[in-house]
């Protein structure tokens, strides 16, 4: 992925992150694998837990008026968001837009909990919506996630430039995966999913997204 | 110029320090969650120089959640490290201090001793219903988020349920909790500390 985004000649990649309030971002990094793939690809890996330059935004949203991120997320030209695919117990899906927590401070995260995470995820992406949206569903974690989840294998890839159209598609595909385990009947039930929609950060009209598949060996 | 009996005074005053120092260190100290692998307090107490190289080991090393204890957890205490989970979460048992352990390892004295990682458990946590978000009607399970003890905290209708037998006291669901005063506390119900006795130490 970062050799087709390096086709497009950016000044800089940075890939970063800022991981769940109490793990340490940079380890995260080594745990999962992403430090061994950047390194040697003249990308810079940034663990934003470490930056204190914060910026304050205001937001187009409904609940969440102002919102401090990361400066480095804010000074960024394009953002793509690459989340894997899970189940989440409060946002009941984190994909593409519930990713974009991770240009949060820790005490900002928390704050969306007490406000109210649904809407602030969608009041969030009113500013920062992701420019393209990558959703790793090779492994799928299922029922009782964010934290040990059931991981079940998955066979997809799903790209897209509207964040709120992939979610559906992604949510659809998981709640697939979890049968009869999942809380809700469709993926259009996923509250901020549904919000995002009501605020034109995307589409989440089924029958205007046109799902193109293409197979890999 | 000092005179005579100004001298004589300063000299009794003098002879008070020891003695106050002697009663105030008798009064009980308050509970303290201490570092993993800590023996049983009373020799915790003794065997504690207060040097403070665990807590610098914890900051350097570690992610640096042990801190003195200050005069408000008693004088007894002051300067013997105590676990601060609004610093940060101790990464002993989970994380990157697994089979590390740098402030064990930093201990010149063998008060705090090596525990294996499967054993370690610093306490738990301890919950407010009346402040905790979920409770009050909120989106949030963060701490059933963080939490990475195998079924220590397990939600039910969107409120978390709190199993102390399985918790290790690391902290995390502390130090994450976003209610403001926090929902969660770490107390030392249910610690394990290293024991002596002729047969030397156990746990």
């Amino acid at each position: 992925m970062i050799e087709v985004v390096k086709d497009a000649g950016p000044r800089e990649i940075i890939v970063a992150e800022s991981a769940v309030r109490g793990y340490n971002t940079s380890s995260n990094f080594e745990a999962t694998g992403v430090a061994d793939v950047v390194r040697g690809l003249g990308v810079r890996l940034v663990d934003l837990d470490k930056s204190s330059e914060v910026v304050k935004v205001k937001t187009l949203g409904r609940l969440l008026g102002e919102v401090s991120i990361f400066k480095l997320a804010y000074d960024a030209d394009v953002i793509i968001s690459v989340p894997k695919l899970k189940r989440h117990s409060q946002a009941i899906v984190t994909i593409s837009m519930k990713n974009m927590m991770g240009i949060l401070p820790g005490d900002q995260k928390g704050m969306f909990h007490v406000l109210g995470l649904q809407q602030c995820i969608a009041d969030l992406n009113t500013v920062f919506r992701p420019d393209l949206a990558i959703v790793d569903a090779t492994e799928v974690m299922t029922v009782s996630g964010p934290g040990m989840g059931r991981m079940v294998p998955g066979e997809a890839i799903l790209v897209s430039r509207d964040p709120v159209a992939l979610d559906l598609i992604a949510a659809e595909y998981l709640f697939r995966l979890e049968g009869d385990e999942n809380p809700l009947e469709t993926a259009l039930n996923v509250p901020h999913i549904k919000l995002a929609a009501e605020l034109g950060i995307g589409i989440n009209d089924p029958s205007r997204i046109r799902v193109v598949e293409e197979k890999t060996s | 110029m000092t005179t005579r009996r100004e001298l004589f005074r300063m000299m009794l005053g003098l002879l008070f320090i020891p003695l106050a120092g002697g009663f105030l260190s008798m009064l009980p100290g308050g509970r303290v969650v201490r570092p993993p692998g800590a023996v049983d307090e009373r020799l915790f107490l003794e065997l504690c120089t207060r040097c403070g190289i665990c807590v610098k080991a914890c900051s350097s090393e570690g992610r640096g959640t042990l801190e003195p204890c200050g005069l408000l957890d008693g004088v007894s205490m002051m300067g013997t490290p105590k676990v601060n989970p609004l610093r940060a979460p101790c990464e002993s048992r989970y994380g990157m201090c697994e089979g590390r352990l740098p402030c064990v390892r930093s201990c010149p004295t063998g008060a705090l001793r090596w525990i294996e990682p499967e054993e370690i458990k610093l306490g738990s946590v301890s919950w407010s219903p009346d402040r905790c978000i979920a409770v009050l009607g909120g989106e949030c399970l963060v701490c059933a988020e963080v939490c990475p003890a195998p079924g220590a905290i397990t939600p039910r209708n969107g409120i978390p349920v709190f199993h102390s037998n399985r918790c290790v006291g690391c902290g995390r669901c502390v130090y994450a909790c976003p209610a403001d005063p926090k929902a969660l506390n770490l107390m030392p119900e249910g610690e394990r500390r290293h024991h002596w006795d002729r047969a030397g130490f156990s746990r």
